[in-house]
C-alpha cells in the first residue's frame, strides 16, 4: 500500500515538473464572442477490471474441469471439447494475453524491481496452473493452454522422434527460461511475449516475422506433436518438474498394466515409457565410472556456464534500452556515427549528463554480469543433471506415462484394453440401474 | 473424437465414402486456404511496395506545388493521387482482415477433415515382438547423452562467439566524452555577445592599434554582409558568425577568418503569423537581427526579433528551429543569447511586469526542446543575460526593471534577486572584482554582492553611485576600475571598490557599441566607425584613434591578433600592421606586377646574374614546365612566383616555388558562360589566352585573362573570388596587365572605339572582388598596361590609349589630368621617370608630360615631343637621365629625358616582344629567340654580355634578389648565381 | 525386504518434503504479489511531455491500425488560422487540400468558428498516429495536439511493442481508472 502511494505521488510530481517544462504557449487561447464552446477531448475507457477477474475465474474453472476429465472421467473427447473452448476463449477471444507463460516474467520482474507491482490477476494466472500441477499433473497443458491447444489441434500425422533428439532439443526450453528470467529480472525485455509465436495468429495480425514463425511451428506441429510445448515452452519447464511431484497423475491404464504393449505407439509426445529389464552386467562397471565422472563434472559445468554467461554480458545487456542508448551516444560522441537517432536526440533533450547515462549503463551491465553468472550456472546445472539422469538406470515394470513430459492429452486411454473393460463395466452398471 | 471413432473403424474399409469425402474436403479446403494465403501475401507486398512508391511521388508533386502554386492540373493531380493512396490503404487493411478470417476458416475445415480422415483410416496398433532388450536402452541412453553433450557444445560455441564480439567500454570516458566545449576552450574564442562570460574582455592582448578603412591599411579583408543587423560577430576557430534580417528574410552567416569568404548562409523560416496579430515592425534602431547569436563550439544558435530561434551546426546544416512566439516588446526583442553547457539561455522579457509574460527560457541545444523555464516578474528589456562563474558555481545574471535576478543555470532555480531598479534597461550586467555591476540608465551604477539568497536588496548592495549611468552601452571593468560609456560619448571611470568617480571624458562621438578591454586598453567604437583606443588607467589617455569609414552599431569581436568589426554593410577583419604586407613601400622588395613595383621595369636589386647559357644549363638554377601557355610575365613575391596561362578550354593561375621551381598550386578559373548572341572569342596568336600579367598585394594574387574573367587567389591557392567583366570587344583580345594600389586591383578595360563608350577604368576591391570604383574612358581599345606611380606624395594611375593619356587618383578613381596626344594602336605602357611621364605613340613619337596638371593638359603640360619614331610593342625604360626604347625589330635607341634628343641608336638585329628592364645601370633586353642582351645604360652603346636561353620568349622577365625569372614559351627559367 | 521398504519410505518422505516445499514457495510468491498488489489494473499510456513525435506509434503497434491516435486539447489550442499542425509550413493558401495538409490521411477537420478562429478536430477513424501534426504543433504552436493510447483499441499487451520501440521512454503503465495523460492547461 505505502509503496503504491509513493508511486502515485512520484508520478504526479513528475507530471507537474513536465508541465512546467513544456508549456510554451505562443498563442493565448481566444475568447469567443459567438458563444462557441469548447468540446472536451474524448477518452474511451479501458477494459473493465471485472473482466480480468472473470478471466481468472474461467481459468480456474477450466483447470478444474480438465483435471476432473483427466483423472476421473478419463475422456479424450471431453478434453478435446475443453481444448477447443480454451483456444476460443483464451486464444481468439482474449487475444492470448495475458497468459501464464508470459506472466512468469511479470512475477520475476516484481521480485527484482521493488517499484513494479504485479496485478493480482496476472499473479493468479501464473500461480493457478502451478498449484494444479502440484496436485493433478499438467492439466493446464492438457486442455487449458491456448498455445498447447492450437498445436494439439493441428497434430494429425504424428511421427515419433527418437528419444535422444528429444532430450537434446529439450535443453532449448531451459535456456529460453533462463534467458527470459534474466531479461525480465533486469527489466530489459519480456522476450517470451516478444517472441510468442501464436499470439499473432490469435490476433490475426502482427509483425510478419512472428506470423511466419507461428505458421512454421504449426506446420511442424502437424507431424511433431506440440513442438513449442516440448522444446521451447519456458513455463512448461516449471510444470515438468512440479508434475514430477504431483499428488495424483494420469495413468494409461485405469487399474493394472497387462503388458499388452498396445499403447506403445499411442503417445505422439514420446511420453510413454516402456518397462525396463535388469542392468546388463557388462555395462555395469563402465556406467558406475561414468556416473562418478559426471557427478564430478557437474560443478565444473556450472562454473563454465556461469563464466560464459557473464562473459556475454556486453551483448546481453544490449537488450536494455539504456545500454543501447548509452552505446549509441558513445559512438556519436566519438564521432564514429554522424547523425543522431530519435532515441539519442530525445536523451540529449533531457539535458541529462552523458556521464550519468554511462554510469547507469555500466551499472546495468554489471547486473547482467551477475545475472549472467546465475543464468549460465543454471544452464550448466541443467545439462549436468541431465547427463547424470541419463546415466542412471531406472527400473520400470509397467508401461507408464512419464511424470514429467506427459501432457495429459488423454490419447492413450483408448488404447488400453483395461480402459475398455472399465467402460463396459460402467455401461453395465448404468444398465442395471 | 478419435476415442469413440476407432471401435467403429475396425469394421470400416479404408474406402468408405465418408473417408473419400473427408479427403476431398481436405483437398478443397487446403487449396482454398492456400489461395487465400497467396492473396494475403500479395496484398501485403502491394501495400508495402506500391504505396511507398506512390507516397514518394506524392511528396515530389507537393514539392512542385510550392514552386508553381497556380498550376491547377498539378493541384488536381496531387489531390487525386492522395485520395487513391488513402483509399488503397483502407482497402488493404480491410482485405487483410477479411483474408485473415477466411484463412482461419479454411484451415479449421482442413484440420477437421484431415482429423476425420485420419480417424477413419486408423488401424489398431499391432505391436511386433519386442526385439529390444537392455542393449537397446543402453544405446538410447548413450545417444541421448551424446545429443545433450552436442547441445552443450553448441551453446558454449555460441557464447564464445558472443564474448569475442567487440564491446564498448564506458569507463574512462567522462571528460572527453562530453560534447560541449570546455570552458577553457570557449574562453579562447569569442562565443557570445561581448565574448566569454559577456564581460567584453579579450583573452588576447596582441591587438592592432592602427588601421584606416579609407586606404585599406591594416585591413586584412572586408566582406559584404548580405543582410543588415545590429548583432555582433561571434568567433570560434576559423569561423565568424553573424545574423542578419529584413522583413522578408532572417539568416545566419558564417564567414572564413582567413579570407572573409562567406562559408555558408542558413535561412530561418519564420513561424506562421497568427492573422489577428499585425505584422511585426521592429524599430529602426533594433532591426530584425538585434540579438547576438551564441555558439558552443559545435553549433551556433541564433535568435531574431520575431522570437524565432534556430540552431545550425558548423557546416551550416540546420539542426532545429522553433518559435517562442512574437514577443510583446515595444522595440522588438533585442536581448542576446547566453549559453551554459548544452543550454541556450533566453531572457524573454515581454510586456509589463503585471502581464506576467516575461520568462527565462533554457532550450536544450541538441533538440531545441525546452529544458526549463521560469516566469519573471519584470518588464521587457534589452539587457542580455550573462553566465558567470562566481566562486565555484555558475550564476545566470539577468537585469530588467525592477529586478536583478540570478539563476542557477542548469535547472533554473532562482539564487537571489535585488531591486528596485527603474528605467528602460539596456546595458547588460557585468561581474568584476567579486561584484555584480548593474546600470540604471541616466541614474546610477549599482554594485551587488552575488553571494546572497532570496531578496538581497537590503543586505547585499555594496554601493550605489548616483551620478548617472549610460542608457545603452554596457559597462566594462578591469578589476579596479569600471568604465561606463554614454551614447553621447561621455566616458567615465569609477573605482570598483566604492564607485567614486576617477575621471570623465567626452569623446564627442555618438556611441552604440559597448566598449571592450584588451590588455590595459579600452576599445571604444563610435557610431561613425571611429575606434578610440584609450588607456585603462587612472587618468584619461587616448592612445590612438582609427577610422573605419563605415557606420557601426555592433560591438566588435576580438580574436588572436584580430578585430572583427561589423559595419552597417560590411564585416571588417583588422590585423596588426606588420602581419599584413599590403603596405606601400613593401612591394618594391618584390616584383608584384608587370614590369615590377612601379611598372617601369626597374629592378630594386643590382646583384643580377650577367652570364648564363640555357644550352649548357650554366647559370640556370632550375627550369620547370608551365602547364598552360601565355604571354604574361612572371610576378614574384617572397618565395612564390605567379604565372597565368590559358588555352581555349581552361584558364589557370600557377604558383611556383622560387627555390625549386616546383608547382606549389594551380588555381583554375571558371570562364563566364557565353551569352546566347555572343560568338566564341578567338584571340589572335600574338595575344593568346593569358596575355595580361597578374598582380599581387602580398596577400592574394589577382589574375585576368583575355576573356575578361578575373580571379583572386590566396597565397595558399584558395580561390577567394572570381568574376567576369564580360568579353572585351577588342580586336586582339584583352592584353593590358593589372595594376595594384593597396587593396585595389586596377584594370584598364578598354574596348571598341571611343565612340562606343565601352572603355572603362575599373578598380576592384581585392578582398571581395566588388567594384570599388569605375570610370568611363573616352578611348579606343589598347594593350598598354596601367601603372601606379608615386608622383610627389600622391599616387597616380597612368593609362594611355588612343587618343588620351589619363591619370587617375587610385583610391577613388577621380581623374587628375588628361592629355590628347596619342594616335595608333597603343601597346607600350607609360613610365614615370625624372618627374616626367613618358608615353609612346607607336612608329611616331615619344612624348614627355608633366604630371602635375589638372584637367586637360594637352596645351600646357607637354614637356617635349620627340617625333623620330617610337616602338610599337615594347615599353620604354629609363635610368633617369636617359630613356631607352626598343622596337620590335630590335632597334634600340637612347634619348635624353630632359629634352628627348637622341644619344645613340643601335640595331640588335633581333626581333623583340619583351620590354627591356634596368638593373643597376645595365639594360636587359630579351629577344624572341631567347637571347638576352646586357647593355650598359650609358651615353654610347656598349654591349656587356649576350646570353642564350635556347627557347623562344615573349614575356618580359621578372627580377628578384639575385635572380631572373624568364618565361619562355614552354618553360619558366630561374637564372641566378648558384650559392 | 525390510530395508527395501525403508528405502521406499525415504523416497516417499523426500518427495513429500519437496512437494511441500514447492507449495510453500508458490505460497510465498502469492504472498509477495498480494503484499504489493494494487487494486486497479495497469494500462499503457504515452506521456505527452516526453513524447518526441517520432512516428513509431503508427508502425509498431501489433494492431494493423495503431491503437495510438492524436488527441486535441481544445483548452490549449490557439485556434490559429494558419495551424502549424494542420498546414504544411510552406502552404500557399490556407485552405484544406492534399497539397496543403500535413496529415497523410486527412484526419484533421478544420472548421470555421469566428473571425479569425478555426476549430481543429481529429477524426479518429482516420488517424493513424503518425504524429506529423504533433510535431508541427509542438514546434510552432501551443502543443495542443498530442498522441494518446486509445483504450477502446489497445489490447494492453503484456509487453507493448510500441513501448519497446519508443525512443524517448514516453510509454509507461498508468492505473486503468485514469488511463489518459492529457496535457494540463497552464494559463498563469
Amino acid at each position: 500500500m505505502i509503496r503504491s502511494d509513493r508511486v502515485i505521488i512520484s508520478i504526479a510530481l513528475f507530471l507537474i515538473s513536465c508541465g512546467v517544462a513544456w508549456g510554451v504557449e505562443r498563442f493565448p487561447p481566444p475568447d469567443f464572442e459567438s458563444g462557441y464552446e469548447m468540446p472536451s477531448p474524448t477518452a474511451p475507457h479501458a477494459r473493465q477490471n471485472i473482466y480480468e477477474y472473470i478471466d481468472v475465474a474461467v481459468l480456474l474453472a477450466a483447470l478444474t474441469v480438465s483435471s476432473y476429465l483427466i483423472l476421473k472421467k478419463r475422456s479424450r473427447r471431453a478434453l478435446f471439447v475443453l481444448m477447443v473452448f480454451s483456444l476460443l476463449y483464451f486464444g481468439f477471444w482474449r487475444k492470448g494475453c495475458v497468459c501464464p507463460i508470459g506472466a512468469t516474467q511479470n512475477i520475476v520482474l516484481s521480485v527484482f524491481d521493488s517499484e513494479y507491482v504485479v496485478p493480482v490477476t496476472v499473479a493468479a494466472f501464473f500461480l493457478l496452473p502451478l498449484v494444479f500441477t502440484l496436485f493433478f499433473g499438467r492439466s493446464f497443458c492438457a486442455a487449458v493452454c491456448p498455445l498447447g491447444a492450437v498445436q494439439d489441434l493441428v497434430l494429425s500425422h504424428p511421427v515419433s522422434i527418437p528419444g535422444w533428439a528429444e532430450s537434446g532439443l529439450r535443453l532449448l526450453a531451459y535456456v529460453y527460461l533462463g534467458a527470459a528470467v534474466l531479461f525480465a529480472a533486469t527489466g530489459s525485455a519480456f522476450i517470451i511475449c516478444r517472441y510468442d509465436p501464436f499470439v499473432s495468429i490469435f490476433r490475426l495480425t502482427g509483425s510478419l516475422n512472428i506470423l511466419i514463425l507461428g505458421a512454421c511451428l504449426l506446420l511442424i506441429g502437424v507431424f511433431i506433436g506440440r513442438p513449442y510445448c516440448r522444446f521451447l515452452c519456458p513455463y512448461g519447464v516449471i510444470l515438468r518438474h512440479l508434475s514430477r511431484l504431483s499428488k495424483w497423475r494420469v495413468t494409461i491404464t485405469p487399474d493394472e498394466c497387462i503388458q499388452c504393449r498396445l499403447c506403445e505407439e499411442a503417445c505422439p509426445f514420446g511420453a510413454i515409457k516402456k518397462p525396463t529389464t535388469k542392468w546388463p552386467q557388462k555395462e555395469y562397471h563402465v556406467a558406475k565410472k561414468r556416473l562418478v565422472f559426471l557427478i564430478l563434472l557437474l560443478p565444473v559445468l556450472i562454473f563454465l556456464g556461469g563464466w560464459f554467461g557473464s562473459g556475454i554480458k556486453a551483448v546481453t545487456s544490449r537488450a536494455h534500452e539504456t545500454v543501447r542508448l548509452a552505446e549509441r551516444i558513445y559512438l556519436e560522441e566519438a564521432g564514429e556515427v554522424e547523425e543522431t537517432t530519435d532515441a539519442s536526440a530525445a536523451f540529449r533533450a533531457t539535458g541529462k549528463e552523458i556521464s550519468e547515462l554511462y554510469d547507469e549503463a555500466s551499472h546495468i551491465r554489471s547486473q547482467f554480469g551477475l545475472g549472467g553468472w546465475i543464468f549460465g550456472g543454471f544452464v550448466g546445472l541443467v545439462i549436468g543433471l541431465k547427463l547424470i539422469g541419463l546415466s542412471v538406470w531406472r527400473r520400470r515394470q509397467d508401461y507408464e506415462a512419464d511424470r514429467a513430459s506427459c501432457l495429459a492429452c488423454g490419447r492413450c486411454f483408448a488404447y488400453c484394453p483395461r480402459e475398455h473393460v472399465r467402460l463396459k463395466k460402467a455401461k453395465e452398471a448404468n444398465g442395471k440401474r | 473424437m478419435e476415442s469413440q471413432k476407432d471401435n467403429i473403424s475396425e469394421h470400416v474399409q479404408s474406402t468408405s465414402p465418408w473417408y473419400r469425402s473427408a479427403v476431398a474436403t481436405a483437398m478443397v479446403s487446403a487449396t482454398f486456404s492456400f489461395i487465400v494465403l497467396l492473396f494475403l501475401v500479395l496484398n501485403y507486398g502491394k501495400s508495402k511496395i506500391v504505396d511507398t512508391e506512390d507516397e514518394a511521388r506524392l511528396l515530389a508533386l507537393r514539392a512542385q506545388v510550392y514552386e508553381q502554386p497556380d498550376n491547377e492540373e498539378l493541384l488536381s493531380q496531387v489531390r487525386t493521387l492522395d485520395l487513391q493512396i488513402r483509399q488503397r490503404r483502407l482497402r488493404a487493411v480491410d482485405r487483410s482482415r477479411k483474408g485473415g478470417y477466411l484463412l482461419l476458416g479454411g484451415v479449421v475445415v482442413l484440420l477437421v477433415s484431415i482429423g476425420v480422415a485420419g480417424a477413419l483410416k486408423k488401424k489398431l496398433p499391432t505391436p511386433g515382438l519386442s526385439a529390444e532388450g537392455p542393449d537397446q536402452q543402453v544405446h538410447e541412453a548413450k545417444f541421448a547423452r551424446w545429443s545433450v553433450t552436442a547441445g552443450l557444445i553448441v551453446l558454449a560455441a555460441g557464447a564464445l562467439l558472443l564474448t569475442l564480439k567487440p564491446s564498448i567500454d564506458f569507463a574512462g570516458t567522462g571528460a572527453e566524452g562530453s560534447s560541449i566545449a570546455s570552458a577553457g576552450d570557449a574562453s579562447q574564442n569569442w562565443p557570445s555577445f561581448r565574448g566569454f562570460e559577456g564581460n567584453g574582455i579579450s583573452p588576447y592582448t596582441n591587438m592592432p592599434t592602427r588601421w584606416d578603412g579609407k586606404t585599406g591599411e591594416g585591413i586584412l579583408w572586408k566582406t559584404k554582409v548580405p543582410l543588415p543587423g545590429h548583432s555582433s560577430p561571434l568567433v570560434w576557430g576559423h569561423r565568424i558568425f553573424l545574423t542578419g534580417g529584413d522583413p522578408n528574410a532572417l539568416a545566419v552567416f558564417c564567414f572564413d577568418t582567413a579570407s572573409g569568404k562567406l562559408l555558408w548562409r542558413g535561412d530561418v523560416t519564420r513561424a506562421p503569423m497568427k492573422d489577428d496579430e499585425e505584422p511585426l515592425e521592429p524599430m529602426e534602431d533594433t532591426g530584425w537581427a538585434a540579438p547576438t547569436a551564441v555558439t558552443d563550439g559545435k553549433h551556433v544558435y541564433a535568435m531574431f526579433v520575431t522570437g524565432d530561434i534556430v540552431c545550425f551546426d558548423f557546416e551550416g546544416k540546420k539542426v532545429w528551429e522553433k518559435s517562442l512566439g512574437v514577443p510583446e516588446n515595444a522595440y522588438g526583442h533585442a536581448s542576446s543569447l547566453a549559453i551554459y553547457r548544452n543550454l541556450v539561455l533566453i531572457q524573454y522579457d515581454q510586456g509589463m511586469a503585471e502581464d506576467g509574460l516575461s520568462k527565462m527560457i533554457a532550450l536544450d541545444g541538441f533538440t531545441g526542446e525546452v529544458a526549463w523555464q521560469t516566469k519573471r516578474p519584470v518588464d521587457n528589456s534589452w539587457c542580455s543575460p550573462i553566465v558567470v562563474r562566481i566562486g565555484d558555481q555558475y550564476q545566470l545574471l539577468t537585469l530588467s526593471q525592477p529586478w536583478v535576478i540570478a539563476y542557477e543555470p542548469a535547472k533554473g532555480a532562482e539564487l537571489w534577486r535585488a531591486g528596485e531598479f527603474s528605467g528602460e534597461m539596456a546595458p547588460s550586467p557585468i561581474v568584476a572584482n567579486g561584484l555584480v555591476f548593474v546600470i540604471e540608465p541616466y541614474n546610477s551604477l549599482v554594485a551587488i554582492k552575488p553571494d546572497g539568497k532570496g531578496d538581497v536588496t537590503k543586505t547585499h548592495i555594496a554601493w550605489r553611485m548616483d551620478e548617472g549611468g549610460p542608457d545603452i552601452c554596457s559597462p566594462i571593468s578591469d578589476g579596479q576600475r569600471v568604465f561606463m560609456l554614454g551614447t553621447e560619448g561621455l566616458l567615465s571611470c569609477h573605482k570598483t571598490s566604492d564607485g567614486a568617480r576617477i575621471w570623465e571624458h567626452d569623446l564627442e562621438e555618438f556611441c552604440l557599441a559597448s566598449p571592450s578591454l584588451v590588455g590595459t586598453n579600452l576599445y571604444v567604437l563610435s557610431e561613425k566607425g571611429l575606434m578610440f583606443i584609450i588607456e585603462a588607467a587612472d587618468e584619461y589617455k587616448e592612445l590612438a584613434k582609427c577610422e573605419l569609414g563605415e557606420q557601426c552599431h555592433a560591438t566588435p569581436a576580438f580574436a588572436d591578433g584580430r578585430i572583427y568589426i561589423r559595419g552597417v554593410e560590411h564585416l571588417y577583419c583588422i590585423v596588426k600592421e606588420d602581419s599584413t604586407s599590403a603596405s606601400p613601400q613593401d612591394p618594391s622588395k618584390h616584383w608584384p606586377s608587370f614590369r615590377g613595383p612601379e611598372g617601369n621595369g626597374v629592378s630594386a636589386y643590382t646583384n643580377i646574374p650577367t652570364r648564363w647559357d640555357g644550352k649548357t644549363g650554366e647559370g640556370v638554377l632550375w627550369k620547370t614546365k608551365v602547364p598552360l601557355p601565355g604571354h604574361n610575365s612572371p610576378i614574384v613575391w617572397g618565395d612564390r612566383i605567379f604565372l597565368s596561362g590559358g588555352d581555349p578550354n581552361e584558364l589557370a593561375v600557377f604558383c611556383f616555388d622560387v627555390a625549386s621551381g616546383a608547382l606549389l598550386w594551380r588555381g583554375d578559373v571558371t570562364r563566364a558562360p557565353l551569352k546566347a548572341d555572343e560568338e566564341l572569342l578567338e584571340p589572335m596568336e600574338g595575344t593568346g589566352w593569358a596575355a595580361p600579367t597578374a598582380v599581387t598585394d602580398g596577400q592574394r594574387v589577382y589574375a585576368m585573362f583575355v576573356t575578361g574573367d578575373i580571379a583572386g587567389f590566396g597565397f595558399s591557392g584558395k580561390k577567394i573570388w572570381e568574376k567576369s567583366l564580360g568579353t572585351p570587344d577588342n580586336a586582339y583580345g584583352h592584353a593590358s596587365s593589372l595594376a595594384i594600389y593597396r587593396n585595389l586591383v586596377l584594370i584598364q578595360f578598354d574596348q571598341g572605339v571611343a565612340e562606343d563608350e565601352m572603355s572603362a577604368m575599373i578598380a576592384l576591391d581585392g578582398f571581395t572582388g566588388e567594384v570599388a570604383w569605375r570610370k568611363k574612358r573616352p578611348v579606343d581599345n589598347a594593350w598598354s598596361s596601367p601603372v601606379v606611380v608615386r608622383v610627389g606624395d600622391a599616387f597616380q594611375v597612368l593609362t594611355c590609349s588612343l587618343p588620351w593619356v589619363i591619370a587617375y587618383e587610385p583610391a577613388k578613381g577621380t581623374e587628375l589630368w588628361r592629355a590628347d596626344c596619342l594616335s595608333g594602336d597603343v601597346a607600350p605602357s607609360p613610365i614615370y621617370a625624372n618627374g616626367l611621364v613618358f608615353v609612346i605613340e607607336p612608329y611616331n613619337e615619344l612624348i614627355a608630360i608633366k604630371p602635375d596638371g589638372k584637367g586637360d593638359v594637352t596645351k600646357t603640360h607637354i614637356a617635349w615631343i620627340m617625333d623620330e619614331g617610337g616602338p610599337d610593342i615594347c615599353s620604354p625604360v629609363s635610368d633617369g637621365e636617359r630613356i631607352f626604347m626598343l622596337g620590335s625589330e630590335g632597334l634600340l635607341s637612347c634619348h635624353k629625358t630632359s629634352d628627348g634628343t637622341r644619344l645613340w641608336e643601335h640595331d640588335l638585329e633581333e626581333s623583340c616582344e619583351a620590354s627591356p628592364s634596368l638593373v643597376g645601370n645595365n639594360i636587359y633586353v630579351l629577344t624572341i629567340k631567347g637571347v638576352m642582351f646586357i647593355i650598359e645604360a650609358a651615353d654610347e652603346y656598349k654591349e656587356l654580355a649576350k646570353c642564350e636561353l635556347g627557347e623562344k620568349c615573349h614575356a618580359s622577365p621578372a627580377f628578384a634578389d639575385g635572380r631572373i625569372y624568364i618565361r619562355a614559351v614552354e618553360h619558366l627559367y630561374c637564372i641566378g648565381n648558384r650559392d | 525386504m525390510a530395508d527395501k521398504n525403508k528405502e521406499f519410505d525415504r523416497r516417499h518422505f523426500l518427495r513429500d518434503g519437496l512437494w511441500g516445499g514447492c507449495l510453500a514457495a508458490l505460497g510465498m510468491v502469492a504472498g509477495s504479489a498480494a503484499r504489493k498488489h494494487r487494486q486497479t489494473e495497469m494500462v499503457w499510456q504515452i506521456d505527452p511531455y516526453t513524447c518526441v513525435a517520432c512516428g513509431n506509434c503508427a508502425t509498431y503497434c501489433v494492431l494493423e491500425e495503431s491503437a495510438v491516435k492524436c488527441v486535441q486539447v481544445f483548452e490549449i489550442c490557439g485556434y490559429c488560422d494558419f495551424c502549424p499542425g494542420y498546414f504544411e509550413p510552406g502552404a500557399n493558401v490556407l485552405e484544406p487540400g492534399a497539397e496543403n495538409e500535413l496529415c497523410p490521411t486527412g484526419a484533421i477537420k478544420r472548421a470555421f468558428v469566428e473571425e479569425p478562429y478555426y476549430e481543429y478536430t481529429i477524426d479518429e477513424s482516420l488517424c493513424i498516429g503518425c504524429a506529423k501534426c504533433v510535431k508541427g504543433c509542438a514546434a510552432f504552436g501551443n502543443g495542443s495536439l498530442f498522441l494518446q493510447v486509445r483504450h477502446d483499441r489497445c489490447l494492453n499487451c503484456n509487453e507493448c511493442s510500441i513501448a519497446v520501440a519508443c525512443p524517448s521512454g514516453a510509454y509507461r503503465r498508468v492505473p486503468a481508472d485514469q488511463p489518459y495523460l492529457l496535457k494540463k492547461v497552464n494559463h498563469a
